[in-house]
């Protein structure tokens, strides 16, 4: 009587697919929202909105060459992206990627110029280093928020500034390289990423690299327990809590293993393109990892695209800037009208459904 | 010593008022339930602001005005967000980091084809004809207008919160928004007004930096300074004076660093002493955060009308 | 001289997604009269209050205050038409003082000076006026339970409020409040006001009312006299048919172990209010055990401690001859204690996690669910799913659908089939028919009893008598922290339990 119906893993649901079409459109509605208006701010400081928003096409897709440093541009903010969305998850706001990138930068940056191996070993344990540099300026923030329930967001904000100053003392002071201008050593080519692609395409490893953490954490929150419960607090902290998950260690995880992205992030940037720290090398790449994080709902390979988004403006708004006359700084005001727009999710939401409420009456 | 001792003073107090400014906004705003880690953002767009109304009217106290309606139009964005839209404050916050910069940055470029800084602008200019009073005059003479205008601001806040109808309002709306709209009150408007009243204290905040210290805008002059008036409202505990008083003690951590650099042989990196209050505000976080009854009953949480609730 | 009339309601109706919560409701209260609004909980009596009070607008129907119709688009309609409300949840913010919590709103004195001297003095004189003594300057974070509710009441009257409406104001407090409560009640009815009062506790209802509407799920059963009814009759009313107050049939288990043991466990918050009182209880295998007791008595905290949620400052929680005071939550549940919590959209489920997920919730780290503590087996949790969706008759479109978009009764059949699956020796249930449609509550009561015969022990709190007294075999009573006695179910009367739950012994 009993028809054995076999399941497939990825079950596709009608309902599942619908919430996925209606993120998606409500992403589409805030970035073209958040174009319209920066069109407005374009115009209204004087240049063309059309040809501005052109160059950054160009700029981003124009030329194979433009369109892999895009490629290139994507590979930071995917990580601070998933350390944003991954803590998100269990509802943890890291405002402190930018730190935790700066300090795992800096521990790869060290160990890639101080420690010498064969590459095999040598670049492996600087990519290594970097995580768990990441990882140790997410601890104290982490164990605040466990031990003591300190907001995380003010503690994260807090430590972007102390890891902003203990850098810029390192490298002017105990790590400073030989040179004038102040920076580490440039590091041994047995820590440097190898490329992907051959001159003139600017590739390197670390977009491999970036795509794996994308699965990897998609696993992590979708296949293991410990994502089922991460996910379960974002939602629900009381039933986790009254049904014997716990909470604040599972908080205390997210955000570790969101500090170790970050970190990542700034290892690959150090051992793929920068050999070396210098100041203000990160230019907002922690930052960004939020719009990235929230355009995809926080949903690990949703964070590819939207990565290639904001990496597609950070690498076109050079050409913006040269051919349309209006400063490539306009990218951060796109991404920030994205996203305002993106907080007016419950707004969109309900015009959404009382479109759709009308055409089925 | 006693110029040491002097040189501090008057360097804390300028060093220390931008931040007290914006974080006795801050205040107010969180007070109404309304958190802005934003503050940041007022500021740089604000400073700005206040370097372009200066240079248009050539005029610094039109360039006051400026960074005034700027803070006021990045608040209001703020305010739509979490009020009017339900979005969620720290994440609003951030995007009016990333709106504020890049706006300054676009205008630098469209209005001054310039990148980093502005040209020289009008500032206020110190208060030199004071140095004629006895005993305090120099030291006065020393001063900013900024600080006596943010003395005035300063006992406006307090009375605010003593004496008049709004700021008990403003309490009832942050401590328990039902009761204030059971008891007739629009939790929407009097959260509004303290929103973009923070945007009018990071309007004057933003503005002694470009025109008040200097008289030019730079790209990185705020410099985590938003952040740190966010950490004098948290160590004051939101009160008046408690605000005040922690703004004047990062205040004092900036002064100290730019004392040392001016000492030979100066014992302490000056990144050191630039980290002290961003470590003080997390260790006094850690100290107070977990007792209760501390901070605002309904601090970040956005607040539906009854009629709209399901 | 012909009657007049304070509020007139006509066939009000207010619809939330997926429920009428008021179905066409017509009700007109006298001037000067004490009308009660009597039902069960979620019948619709408070949605029906927030609309006379303007904090929900009706889709349909009309309001007609001193026979003039009306509409209010907020609360501060209400209040100028002197309608005031004191809700079930206070609303008063604690770190302020009396005087600043009564006048909020409509402050004495210009807007650039609150003149804070004068509102003391009018609180003052009105609290003499009305026999409700209160220090104006005192801190509302240093009252007890009933001076909060005075400094509500003075604030309604404050406002010069002549229709007064109390939403279950009678939950919060002890028998003797209680009876000092209807005392105000009557007091003020005397000085000409109008009120219109809630509750579902017959007593206080029959002593204090002119008038008594009855709603059932959201309509109208009828308005009575008080002096033309009785408790029976308003019972029956309310719930739609006599109570049946059989009891089910029990089996008996002789001498059986204690399984769960509790001795002198104590628990104080903010180092004064002691919310258990060196509590002392033995569940056996094989009974319900009841526990009775009105509201806010400690039952949250007795619950809590036995499941590890709180710890107790004092006292020994012992379970299957083990001591566990000192483990988690897990490690309890883990060890056979399954928890039907009372709030099961806060506690009971992740309401965007699917069916299948929330019927392994707690049990998701372990075998067969995970491998290795780590890797989930969604085939095995899809499986053990529709087990038990069959078992448990679990309404839903397909196990894969989040568990928010089910029914209250489905859901709570989900909490009920994961406790049940993990096979505790202690099932302890809150409140568990709470809000569930006749049949649900049938399908809960009779899941518990089934537990109990399989030699498990329940622990049943609830609120409703009926509930308890047809369920358990033993019940205890709570009061104030404390077990006031244990008795046989079987040979307890309504009235007896209802004495002890007001503090006073058996015998009382």
């Amino acid at each position: 009587m009993e028809t054995k119906t076999k399941k497939p893993l990825f079950t596709v649901d009608k309902k599942k697919l619908q919430e996925t079409g209606l993120s998606l459109l409500i992403t589409l509605i805030a970035l073209v929202m958040a174009l319209l208006v920066g069109a407005v701010v374009i115009w209204a400081f004087g240049s063309n909105p059309i040809e501005a928003y052109g160059a950054l096409w160009r700029g981003a897709f124009g030329t194979g060459i433009a369109f892999i440093v895009t490629l290139g541009k994507a590979v930071p903010v995917m990580l601070t992206g998933l350390a944003v969305a991954i803590a998100f998850r269990c509802s943890v706001f890291n405002i402190g990627a930018e730190g935790q990138l700066l300090i795992g930068a800096m521990c790869a940056a060290l160990v890639g110029a101080y420690v010498h191996l064969p590459m095999a070993l040598h670049l492996p344990l600087t990519i290594l280093a970097s995580m768990v540099g990441g990882m140790l300026w997410a601890l104290v923030p982490a164990a605040l928020k466990m031990k003591r329930n300190v907001n995380v967001v003010i503690s994260t904000i807090m430590f972007n500034y102390i890891a902003q100053y203990l850098v810029s003392y390192l490298i002017l002071g105990p790590f400073k390289g030989p040179g004038e201008s102040p920076a580490t050593p440039t590091i041994d080519t047995t820590a440097q990423l190898p490329d992907l692609l051959p001159k003139p395409y600017v590739l390197n490893l670390g977009f491999v690299l970036a795509l794996v953490a994308v699965v990897v954490v998609y696993i992590i929150l979708n296949r293991t327990s410990m994502g089922y419960e991460m996910r379960a607090v974002g939602f629900n902290p009381n039933a986790s809590r009254v049904n014997g998950i716990n909470v604040k260690k599972n908080m205390f995880l997210a955000l570790l293993i969101s500090g170790a992205l970050a970190g990542l992030a700034g290892g690959i940037e150090v051992t793929g393109s920068l050999d070396k720290i210098v100041n203000n090398f990160s230019a907002n790449y922690g930052f960004n990892g939020i719009p990235v994080a929230l355009m995809a709902h926080n949903n690990p390979f949703a964070i590819i695209f939207s990565a290639l988004l904001i990496g597609a403006m950070r690498s076109g708004s050079a050409m913006m800037q040269s051919s349309a006359g209006i400063s490539k700084n306009m990218v951060d005001v796109i991404q920030g009208l994205i996203i305002v727009f993106l907080c007016a999710e419950h707004v969109i939401r309900y015009y959404i459904k009382r479109m759709g409420g009308k055409k089925n009456d | 010593m006693i110029n040491a001792i002097s040189y501090l003073l008057s360097a804390t107090l300028r060093m220390g008022t931008p931040i007290a400014f914006t974080a006795l906004g801050g205040m107010t705003s969180e007070r109404s339930g309304v958190n802005n880690i934003g503050l940041e953002g007022i500021m740089t767009a604000s400073a700005f602001g206040a370097a372009v109304g200066s240079y248009l009217f050539q005029n610094a106290w039109m360039g006051i005005l400026f960074a005034i309606i700027i803070g006021i139009a990045i608040s209001a964005i703020h305010s739509l967000v979490c009020i009017t839209w339900g979005g969620t404050q720290a994440v609003s916050s951030m995007a009016l980091v990333l709106l504020s910069t890049g706006i300054s940055g676009v205008g630098l470029k469209a209005l001054f084809n310039q990148q980093g800084n502005s040209p020289q602008v009008p500032y206020l200019p110190t208060t030199t004809p004071l140095e004629n009073i006895p005993v305090i005059g120099p030291f006065l003479a020393q001063q900013s207008p900024f600080v006596y205008i943010l003395f005035i601001m300063l006992f406006v806040v307090w009375y605010l919160f003593k004496h008049t109808r709004l700021g008990l309002r403003i309490m009832t709306v942050g401590e328990n928004p039902k009761a204030a709209e059971t008891a007739g009150l629009s939790v929407h408007r009097i959260r509004y007004f303290s929103v973009i009243f923070s945007g009018v204290m990071g309007g004057l905040g933003g503005a002694m930096l470009s025109i008040g210290g200097m008289n030019m805008f730079q790209e990185d002059m705020v410099a985590g300074r938003g952040y740190l008036a966010l950490g004098a409202v948290t160590m004051g505990r939101w009160n008046t004076w408690g605000v005040f008083g922690s703004a004047m003690f990062f205040g004092f951590f900036s002064a100290l660093q730019l004392y040392l650099q001016t000492i030979p042989n100066n014992p302490v990196p000056a990144e050191f002493i630039q980290m002290i209050p961003y470590v003080a505000t997390v260790i006094v976080l850690a100290l107070s955060a977990s007792k209760e009854n501390v901070g605002i009953a309904s601090g970040g949480q956005p607040y539906t009308k009854f009629v709209q609730q399901r | 001289m012909s009657v007049k009339y304070s509020i007139q309601l006509k066939n009000i109706t207010k619809r939330f997604p997926g429920i009428v919560a008021n179905d066409h409701i017509t009700i007109d209260v006298e001037q000067g009269e004490i009308h009660t609004l009597a039902g069960e909980n979620g019948a619709g009596k408070s949605t029906l209050m927030n609309i006379i009070y303007g904090l929900y607008q009706p889709d349909e129907g009309e309001i007609l205050v001193n026979e003039k119709p009306v509409r209010f688009s907020s609360s501060k309609d209400s209040i100028a038409h002197k309608i005031g409300m004191v809700h079930q949840h206070f609303m008063l913010i604690p770190k302020l003082t009396v005087a600043e919590n009564i006048v909020v709103g409509q402050e004495p004195g210009s807007p650039l000076k609150v003149d804070r001297k004068g509102a003391e003095e009018r609180i003052r004189q009105l609290s003499e006026t009305y026999g409700l003594k209160i220090d104006p300057h005192a801190k509302v974070a240093d009252l007890s339970v009933t001076e909060q509710q005075r400094v509500e009441i003075l604030k309604i009257l404050y406002r010069e409020a002549e229709i007064l409406i109390f939403d279950e104001p009678t939950a919060v407090l002890t028998p003797q409040e209680i009876d000092e409560f209807c005392d105000i009640l009557l007091g003020l009815k005397a000085s000409g006001k109008t009120i219109l009062f809630i509750s579902h506790k017959m007593a206080e209802v029959m002593k204090i009312s002119d008038h008594i509407t009855v709603i059932r799920r959201g309509k109208v059963v009828g308005t009575v006299r008080k002096d033309e009814t009785n408790v029976d009759e308003l019972t029956r009313m309310m719930v739609g048919r006599d109570v049946d107050l059989s009891r089910k049939e029990r089996k008996h288990f002789e001498n059986q172990p204690s399984l769960l043991e509790l001795k002198n466990v104590s628990y104080t918050v903010n180092k004064t209010v002691k919310k258990l009182d060196g509590i002392d209880l033995q569940l056996k295998a094989g009974e319900v055990l009841g526990i009775a007791g009105v509201d806010g008595n400690g039952q949250e905290e007795l619950v809590q401690a036995i499941c590890g949620q709180i710890v107790p400052d004092s006292g020994q929680i012992v379970f299957k001859g083990q001591d566990i005071s000192r483990q988690g939550i897990r490690a309890r549940k883990d060890g056979g204690l399954g928890l039907v919590p009372e709030d099961r959209h806060r506690d009971g489920l992740i309401l965007e996690y699917s069916v299948a997920d929330n019927l392994v919730l707690g049990l998701h780290y372990q075998e067969p669910f995970a491998h290795h503590h780590a890797w989930m087996d969604f085939k095995q949790i899809h499986t053990n799913a529709q087990e038990l969706q069959k078992d448990f008759d679990i309404r839903c479109a397909s196990v894969d659908v989040p568990a928010g978009t089910l029914s209250g009764g489905n859901q709570q059949k989900i909490i009920i089939a994961r406790e049940a699956s993990r096979n505790p020796d202690v099932l302890i249930a809150v409140q568990p028919t709470r809000g569930l449609d006749i049949g649900a509550m049938e399908f809960v009561q009779k899941t518990l009893l089934e537990q109990r015969d399989q030699g498990k022990g329940v622990l049943l709190f609830s609120l409703e008598l009926d509930e308890i007294l047809s369920v358990s075999d033993r019940i205890a009573v709570i009061f104030k922290g404390k077990i006031v006695d244990v008795v046989d179910a079987e040979s307890v009367t309504r009235q007896e339990l209802g004495r002890m739950m007001l503090g006073s012994g058996k015998q009382g």
